[in-house]
């Protein structure tokens, strides 16, 4: 029977899965980041604004739209290929999670 | 960089053409002959105002008999290419030699696998009655995300359709089609040692700088005269030397893919006079403030121009690079 304390415990799990994912997942995307621009992974912090410094450039941004769609099943749509969506690390984790919805 | 010229449009106005065409010329000389050992210059003439500024720039160099123009078309060349190669050649007195590169390309399978990329984009695609061309839209550009590139499909009854392209389709577009300059680069590099002569590159200062070249395609040449020049200097330099018109008149093409294609549209995604201004604001140090009022933009737009000039520079660096052979690591 789903009591009020199960569906706390019910909520806490989901949540620390979803942090977790979450974690995960911003991981997952900044290694990729930092193997496939060759840039040392410490370097790219959440706010690291990807284009502007000169870590990804056309095909970066190319590779990654392949790896979110490959990685998490995004597909990415011509309408969403904005600035706000692809910038930097939380951008991204910001996206794959509107997405995900 | 500080600056001394007050911005304005006039400001990449060349005062005296003929102080500047000489010393190019001199110089021009004095690489060829002097530091190469080389007996006069080869032109890959296309009919653009690129090419045509060159080999009238070689001619006044060295002299109309130690030039040569060497047309190279292709399966895709546009028909007019030729003609005003020709109408140039004719107008400067240069010999000229016709080089049909299509069995070339052929060999290097470079319209196949082309085709082969496209059609995993487009599976409709017929290339014997389609056309094609690689796009970039506008609205990317605007919302500051590095170019992503589109492939658009002209079909036979006039229907058009543009898809995104996968990373792995868009490289093999490239470097298929890149196959086109560098076999015109081979071509030139004949004829030049046929002839104990340089190859003269025909690359403007955008072209250099912003990265738009083959590496070792059109990018191959032993000197490249214009490649200090911004574009609208190059066709100030075209009526002083008098270029025919129908040459000026031309719109510039890529001349690479199937479709009809200006540089504006594929690369630049601006005017040339607007583009040259932004370039020279950027490159001299001028304030945002100072060249949005003078080319009646916001500064915001200004700023986004220079950002974008600033990571094409950094992310074309590869293509200006020279094989690197410092690896003397012997004691």
């Amino acid at each position: 029977m789903a009591t009020p304390f199960n569906l706390l415990l019910i909520l806490m799990l989901f949540n620390s899965q979803l942090s977790t994912f979450i974690m995960s997942m911003k991981e997952e995307i900044r290694d990729y980041i930092a193997e496939t621009s060759f840039t040392d992974a410490q370097q790219i912090k959440e706010e690291t604004m990807l284009f502007e410094e000169g870590i990804f450039d056309s095909m970066g941004l190319l590779n990654l739209i392949a790896f979110l769609e490959e990685k998490y099943g995004v597909r990415t749509e011509d309408t969403d290929l904005m600035e706000e969506n692809f910038q930097n690390l939380n951008a991204i984790e910001n996206y794959v999670i509107q997405k995900k919805r | 960089m500080g600056q001394t010229k007050v911005f304005s449009k006039q400001i990449l106005k060349i005062k005296k053409p003929e102080v500047l065409l000489d010393k190019i010329c001199d110089k021009l000389k004095n690489d060829v002959f002097q530091r190469f050992r080389r007996q006069g210059g080869v032109v890959g003439i296309s009919g653009g105002i690129d090419s045509s500024v060159t080999l009238a720039i070689a001619t006044r160099a060295f002299g109309a008999g130690k030039v040569l123009g060497v047309l190279l078309p292709e399966h895709d060349s546009s028909p007019d290419s030729k003609n005003l190669a020709l109408e140039l050649a004719g107008k400067y007195g240069v010999k000229t030699v016709e080089e049909n590169i299509s069995k070339a390309l052929d060999g290097f399978g470079c319209y196949r696998r082309r085709d082969e990329a496209v059609k995993s984009i487009v599976p409709e695609y017929n290339p014997l009655t389609d056309k094609m061309k690689i796009v970039i839209p506008k609205e990317i550009l605007e919302k500051k995300l590095p170019p992503v590139f589109y492939v658009t499909v002209i079909f036979a009854n006039g229907n058009q359709v543009s898809k995104r392209l996968s990373p792995s389709a868009y490289l093999q577009i490239v470097a298929a089609s890149n196959f086109k300059q560098r076999s015109r680069m081979s071509m030139l590099y004949y004829h030049a040692e046929a002839n104990h002569y340089a190859v003269i590159g025909t690359p403007n200062k955008h072209e250099v700088k912003q990265g738009f070249f083959v590496k070792f395609g059109d990018g191959g040449a032993d000197v490249m005269p214009i490649g200090s020049l911004y574009k609208s200097q190059v066709y100030q330099l075209a009526r002083y030397l008098e270029v025919p018109q129908s040459i000026i008149d031309r719109t510039p093409t890529t001349d690479t893919y199937t479709a009809e294609q200006t540089q504006e549209e594929f690369f630049y995604q601006m005017s040339f006079e607007k583009m040259d201004l932004l370039w020279y604001g950027w490159e001299n140090g001028y304030s945002a403030e100072e060249v949005a009022l003078t080319l009646s933009m916001t500064e915001d737009d200004v700023l986004n121009n220079y950002a974008n000039f600033e990571r094409k520079v950094k992310t074309t660096d590869y293509l200006r690079s020279s094989p690197l052979h410092d690896y003397d690591f012997l004691d």
